[in-house]
Parts: structure tokens; sequence; C-alpha cells
């Protein structure tokens, strides 16, 4: 990764970046070093922006020099914007469903430590927040997760 | 009943932990949430800046969250020693007891 380009810099600037021709362009000396040799004269890039959220950018590359025109950038950013709200609710959705999944874990394993608690109430005689302190103790101490000292602690019970 | 004493800092460094692990606020309120802690998400971001106390038991709560997620971070890479075959990563795994 170079970290500099024309695609970093159409999403950097939110503009589309046109090159005309590689051999004559100078804004990205680092990056047109590395691409020498490769079949490739002309670039085209846009940002691709969905309600203010930068999402990347898309580019289109041609090996002829002046591949390229003020059409070009128009078609590009008239397909920049249906793939950004495409590539956008993608990520929107990714998030969410990563959301509920550690949701419904923390659910579970706030369930288990209640448990365990009502089975230490009744055992040792406790209030709630002591059997957390007794629970907390056992999870520093035997360097294992709370919720693992709750599930012992469940299990114990219905095996006994 | 409640103790709200706070005479050791305990909040700015559990937030100083926190940072120096990486660990973002929503996990360690999401670990927290799983041990009955009560408070919610912008609170725990309120106590950890220092404009809000909570009691002490709600305060251990959110140390143990951000002390066992440090816990489940990636050990950190050791360095080899001459003549021996650098540790997979097979070996750092079965040495550990974890259960999965």
């Amino acid at each position: 990764m170079l970290g500099i380009g024309p695609c970093l810099s159409a999403w950097a600037e939110q503009r589309p970046i046109l090159i005309q021709d590689i051999t004559r362009e100078t804004r990205w000396p680092e990056w047109t070093a590395r691409i020498t040799g490769l079949p490739l004269r002309s670039v085209l890039s846009a940002p691709l922006t969905t309600e203010g959220r930068r999402i990347g950018a898309i580019k289109v590359y041609s090996s002829a020099p002046n591949a390229f025109d003020d059409h070009s950038v128009f078609l590009i950013e008239r397909l920049a914007t249906p793939a950004a709200v495409m590539l956008g609710n993608a990520r929107d959705r990714e998030a969410t469903e990563r959301m509920s999944s550690q949701l419904v874990e923390a659910l579970s394993n706030r369930d288990l430590i209640s448990r365990a608690q009502g089975v230490l109430m009744e055992r040792m005689k406790l209030t709630a927040r002591e059997t957390l302190t007794v629970m907390l103790s056992a999870s520093k101490g035997g360097d294992k997760p709370l919720h693992e000292i709750a599930r012992e602690i469940v299990n114990g019970m219905t095996n006994q | 009943m409640e103790s709200f004493d706070e005479p050791n800092g305990q909040a700015p460094a559990t937030r100083r932990a926190m940072e120096e692990a990486g660990l973002r606020l929503n996990a360690v309120w999401m670990r927290y949430f799983s041990f009955t802690g009560e408070a919610g998400e912008y609170e725990i971001d309120a106590y950890l800046n220092g404009s809000l106390e909570l009691p002490a038991h709600e305060r251990d709560l959110i140390s143990h969250a951000v002390n066992e997620l440090i816990k489940e971070l990636p050990p950190r890479r050791m360095a080899p020693y001459s003549g021996k075959p650098p540790e997979t990563h097979q070996e750092q795994n079965s040495s550990s007891e974890n259960p999965s």
C-alpha cells in the first residue's frame, strides 16, 4: 500500500480525478513510478459517497492515452452514486447483523449470570449484589471469565 | 449503602487501560451489560471521562469487563531464540486453556 494515488485523492478530495496520460502525469510521482511498465496510460477515478459517508472510490483504467473525457466523468459519476448507496446499505446491514449477534450473546450471558445469582442467593443466603461480588472474585482468582463461573454454578446446581 | 467514594482514580485508570488496549466503548459496555451492569453506554462514557460517579459495584463490573476483554486480546509476538524453530501459532494455542 502506497497510501497515495489518484484513487485516494478522489476519495479524500471528494471529486473525480482524470489522468489523460500517465507518462505526463506529475501529481503522484511515487504512484506513477510504481505503475510504470503496466499496460496503463489513462485513469479515471470517482469517489463513492452516500449520505455524506465516504465509502471509497471507483476507478477505470485504459491502456490508451486520452481514453476518457468529460462525458466519461459524467458517466462514472452516474454509476458511482447508486454503487455507493448499495455499498453503504450492505455495510449497514453487516454492521447490524454483527451488532445483534453480539447483543444476543450478551443477553444470554446476562441471563446465565442472573441464574447463577439466584442459585447463590438460595445456597449462601446472600443478596443479589453480594453474589455478584462472590462470582467476581472467583473470576479474578481463577482467571476464568465471569460467565464461565456462572455456568459452573448453574450446571453444578442442575447436576446435583 | 452505596459506596460512591472513589479515592484512587479508578475511572481515569480504567480509561487509560482501555485506550492502551484499543478497546472500544461499545465493546466494554456490551460486556459490562452481560455482567448485569445497569448503567447505559452513555453513562459509562460519562463515568470514564470523570463527569459521572457510579457506585463501587458498577465501577468494578466495568473494570472486570475491561480486564476480560484485555485478556482475550491475541498475545503479543515473542522474539525467537537462536537454534530453535520459531514457535508456531498452533503451539501457542494448545498451551492456553481456551476450550474452543
